[in-house]
């Protein structure tokens, strides 16, 4: 049996601070920040990979949570609630950005791949998602950290899910392959 | 390694864990209170413009729907009324006896035909000699009901 006290977004909340929270009480919004903001941070920096635009994700998602959690019905954890609302915020990002274009997508793992990595800038698994194009490093985030289906995924980005597979298997090979003489160079270094 | 193996979760783990700490920054919170009040407010103030607004929009069609209908009501020529009424008592034949509801009436108009000489004297507006001759139609009209029933007597 896992003792262990959950973390991150799948913390619960208690049944108090949501009903003052859904009253629009800042004291809950602030309680409930300090429980998820640091989860929401890393999910958004994560899918963004820059510090100011995971702050402005962050900023938005709290806002749309504030907006909405009247409605919040809790027909699914909060916790989980509010991950996929932090996530839909960084698709709408990225949307922004104009990197959901089918063409974009395709085009950005080229250049990506034209660039030369730098094994020695690729010191954790976050910096080694830098080097993805802001929608396959999504699609790895969402399904392989935050345990999103190719369902789910399609849903959210509006595509086929077999598009979402073949997106997740090119970041995945990719990743490897410029993980590999990190990772062993990690090793000899412990 | 097939492509069937490869996830995030095992190659992360052979990887250093990050160094850099994702913590959000401290003044992050306050920044987003700061929008979300002002954003509150602004939707208040919305709110209210809206409400005064609708206000304003009723009090517009109520007066606008005054008008219409003082407009659309039919104004009675008071004057052509009790002209044609004068006529038609003109018409009846004198009665032998005076009725004293006939003098009253009788009586009440000349003081009434003084007033409205007096009025169109001093260069009255139409709105003041309205009245004058909406009473004057009334008392006709008294009169003339008076008169048929005296004529209607008589010939009985």
């Amino acid at each position: 049996m896992n003792d262990k006290p959950a973390t991150g977004f799948a913390q619960d909340i208690d049944a108090m601070i949501l009903a003052r929270a859904q009253r629009g009480d800042m004291a809950a919004f602030e309680e409930i920040y300090r429980r998820y903001g640091r989860a929401c941070f890393q999910l958004a920096l994560r899918l963004t990979g820059q510090r100011q635009t995971a702050e402005d994700l962050v900023h938005e998602a709290f806002l749309k949570m504030m907006d909405t959690i009247a409605s919040y019905r809790g027909e699914a954890p909060f916790g989980a609630w509010f991950k996929r609302l932090t996530a839909n915020a960084g698709i709408d990002w990225l949307r922004r950005q104009r990197h959901v274009a089918d063409t974009g997508a395709e085009a950005s793992f080229e250049q990506i791949a034209a660039a030369e990595a730098d094994p020695a800038g690729l010191v954790d698994a976050d910096s080694l998602l830098a080097h993805l194009p802001p929608r396959a490093r999504t699609i790895v985030v969402l399904h392989e950290l935050e345990g999103y289906t190719h369902a789910e995924l399609a849903g959210l980005f509006g595509q086929s899910e077999s598009y979402s597979k073949s997106i997740l298997a090119r970041a995945l090979k990719r990743l490897h392959a410029l993980a590999a003489p990190a990772a062993s160079t990690s090793r000899v270094a412990l | 390694m097939s492509e069937q193996e490869l996830n995030f979760r095992d190659l992360a783990a052979r990887l250093p864990a990050s160094a850099t700490a994702h913590v959000p920054p401290a003044d992050l919170w306050p920044r987003i209170v700061a929008t979300h009040l002002n954003r509150r407010r602004q939707r208040r103030w919305r709110r209210l413009a809206a409400g005064g607004g609708a206000l304003v929009l009723v009090a517009a069609l109520a007066i606008t729907a005054g008008v219409w209908r003082h407009a659309a009501t039919p104004t009675i020529d008071w004057q052509a009324r009790a002209q044609a009424l004068e006529l038609q008592l003109d018409a009846l034949p004198t009665p032998a006896a005076s009725n004293p509801l006939a003098q009253l009436a009788e009586s009440e108009l000349a003081h009434l035909d003084g007033n409205l000489q007096a009025a169109y004297d001093r260069g009255a507006a139409p709105r003041d000699l309205d009245p004058l001759w909406q009473r004057r139609s009334e008392l006709l009209d008294a009169l003339l009901s008076v008169r048929r029933q005296q004529v209607l007597l008589s010939r009985i």
